[in-house]
């Protein structure tokens, strides 16, 4: 029954994860098509951040607070000045579908290395700001921690900001019409260009966030998050990789069913089952599960 | 821009079937009798010239050339190359400490090993496309080198070691020090690799791959079969790399999981795009340059991802097609159709 209750609060707590770095993918792929590779990169390099100022500052949430913000910037940046050139002068040929991914791709190793000269390859660790021990249920203690129920806290809570932002003000009108017709929107007079960025932005700093909470529970180094991004990418194709509440809804299957394998048949089978998830769900629904539009073209 | 590639493509086609023999015996003479032309000035830091030949150069421009048959000819983005040379090294590696084959004997079932798992993988991954396909390929890639990390057959992350060098052939001993021998079975390899690419490229398969490229779903309705030809392209990727594999772990005697990672299939990704995807000279340019380079300056070896990714982000703003693009021709053609 312990073991049950584990692996159900344990699975909420991964997924509220994962669907942070879901949402971030899905976010830049809604306003770019493009998977980003990046992800990873600008995550960890903005938690390495939120780490320096925990240190320097000597408080979690001011680390907390500048790891968001400049996982907004960085996204921001890289938009400008790395993709939205690639788009203007990549326009025609086979390239236009790989320039992007190995843009990307690029970006990531470039802020890796840049991370390993700056900090080093060293394990770091962030001290949590509430206890990482398991709580006691029934008299026996779970691996479920204070701090995993932030986690969760803090997931649902930023989730229900982004539903505001997206659902109610102008912003989010502006982002959903760009993602949905372009080219309409343009019409309307509605900035793409700046709303992408601002995408990039929202889903840099969903990065930030997702490595804030998860390093404390880990350890920082520069790949550290570099599964979290497929597990995100897994998420975001279980739920469609267009709709925002499909990459969440993605992101706690994906954490059940890999912390459900991973309790009751073998810790080994976590990375196996998450792929073995993503195949079926592109052979037998590529649209994703929760995508209500008819299936992609490409 | 001036195109070093319709250069040479002009002064190959206005030579006669003698002219063209003796180019391409030059150009092999020139390519084997690199190991003597090295003066001290080429060794890199880490290695002298002659092993840095084999390993990174050779063995990059081996599975450069393999991993653009997948992605230059037939444009199918593989993040996962490293999976096949994986697979060729751990064949290599099993099989040479655990029987009694040699590396002759290996090479062509490590060869059929790695084209075995390119079906596996590419039976359901092709019916996918682009970023979904780069993903898939992606988590493939890290599949077989958790596999390797987690089998005790594999021997988990100590990896596999004592492998045996390849036995004498025609009297020339491969002895483990000896680069210049590694360096010619690679280039043999590396010449005969060349000429099936060649060869495929003006036949039905290499028409199928180019309208594949261009456009998929018209290349199905004019009755391509494509998934064939997609699959076709994988396996021979896939094959072009577990022979890397093979001899990489006889050479090397010694293979471990971290040898295999993402990085090696971005790397190899790197050259295909620096170099000029779907050329194959292009190809060639950029995994000497990519292979070489960065060991060479002390300085970024230290930086080699920082390099790679500097070079790729520089490349897709400047001059996206590569170094040496394909012919002006068939791009005329595709900007035509496209718009």
């Amino acid at each position: 029954m312990n073991q049950f209750i584990t692996a159900v609060l344990t699975s909420l707590s991964t997924g509220a994860i994962y669907a942070l770095m879901s949402i971030a993918l899905v976010l830049v792929w809604r306003s770019t098509r493009v998977i980003n590779f990046a992800q990873a990169g600008q995550a960890i390099f903005t938690t390495y951040i939120g780490y320096e100022v925990t240190i320097r500052s000597g408080s979690y949430w001011v680390g907390l607070i500048s790891a968001i913000l400049s996982g907004a910037l960085l996204g921001a940046g890289i938009d400008r000045f790395f993709m939205r050139p690639i788009f203007k002068r990549v326009t025609s040929g086979p390239i236009v579908m790989i320039a992007p991914v190995v843009a990307t791709l690029a970006l990531l190793g470039i802020i890796q290395a840049i991370i390993g000269f700056i900090w080093g390859l060293n394990y770091q660790t962030i001290q949590a700001p509430v206890s990482t021990d398991g709580l006691k249920i029934f008299g026996s203690i779970i691996a479920f921690s204070p701090f995993n129920l932030m986690v969760l806290i803090a997931v649902t809570l930023s989730m229900i900001l982004l539903t505001i932002v997206f659902q109610k003000t102008n912003i989010g009108l502006a982002l959903r019409a760009s993602a949905y017709a372009p080219e309409v929107s343009k019409l309307s007079g509605i900035r793409v260009d700046a709303v992408r960025t601002l995408g990039w932005a929202l889903a840099g700093a969903a990065g930030g966030l997702a490595g804030m909470l998860y390093i404390p529970g880990s350890y920082l180094y520069p790949n550290a998050m570099d599964v979290l991004l497929v597990f995100g990418f897994i998420a975001a194709v279980i739920g469609g990789l267009d709709s925002l509440f499909g990459a969440v809804a993605g992101a706690m299957i994906l954490g059940f069913a890999v912390n459900f394998s991973a309790t009751y048949i073998s810790y080994k089978l976590v990375f196996p089952t998450a792929f073995v998830i993503l195949i079926l769900v592109l052979l037998i629904k590529p649209s994703g599960v929760f995508s209500g539009k008819k299936g992609r073209k490409d | 821009m001036i195109n070093l590639r319709d250069k040479g493509a002009e002064v190959w086609e206005n030579q006669g079937r003698a002219g063209r023999v003796a180019i391409a015996v030059g150009g092999i003479a020139i390519a084997a009798s690199l190991p003597f032309m090295g003066g001290t000035i080429l060794n890199t830091p880490i290695a002298d010239y002659e092993s840095v030949l084999v390993y990174p150069i050779a063995m990059f421009v081996l599975m450069a050339i393999g991993l653009n048959i997948v992605i230059g000819k037939s444009g199918l983005l593989d993040l996962g190359y490293v999976a096949f040379f994986a697979i060729g090294a751990y064949t290599m590696g099993l099989l040479g400490t655990k029987t009694g084959l040699n590396t002759w004997e290996i090479l062509p079932i490590g060869i059929a090993m790695a084209m075995f798992s390119g079906i596996i993988l590419g039976v359901p991954a092709l019916k996918l496309r682009g970023d979904y396909l780069a993903i898939v390929t992606l988590g493939f890639g890290e599949i077989v080198r958790i596999v390797a990390l987690n089998l005790g057959a594999l021997g988990r992350s100590e990896g596999i070691q004592g492998i045996p060098t390849p036995p004498g052939i025609f009297g020339i001993e491969y002895a483990f020090d000896s680069h210049r021998i590694y360096y010619w079975t690679l280039l043999i390899l590396i010449l005969f690799a060349i000429w099936m690419v060649r060869r495929l490229s003006v036949r039905r398969a290499g028409r199928a791959w180019e309208s594949i490229r261009q456009d998929e779903d018209a290349a199905e309705l004019l009755g391509v079969p494509t998934f064939k030809y997609k699959v076709w392209a994988f396996v021979l990727g896939a094959s072009v790399g577990g022979a890397a594999g093979v001899i990489y772990a006889s050479k090397t005697l010694f293979i471990a999981p971290d040898n295999f990672t993402l990085q090696i299939s971005i790397l190899i990704l790197a050259c295909v795009v620096f170099g000029g995807m779907g050329n194959i000279w292009g190809v060639i340019l950029g995994a000497v340059i990519l292979g070489y380079l960065p060991d060479r300056i002390r300085f970024l070896s230290e930086a080699r991802l920082l390099v790679f990714g500097l070079v790729l982000v520089i490349m897709m703003n400047l001059r996206p097609d590569g170094l040496l693009p394909r012919k002006k021709r068939e791009k005329a053609l595709i900007k035509k159709g496209s718009s």
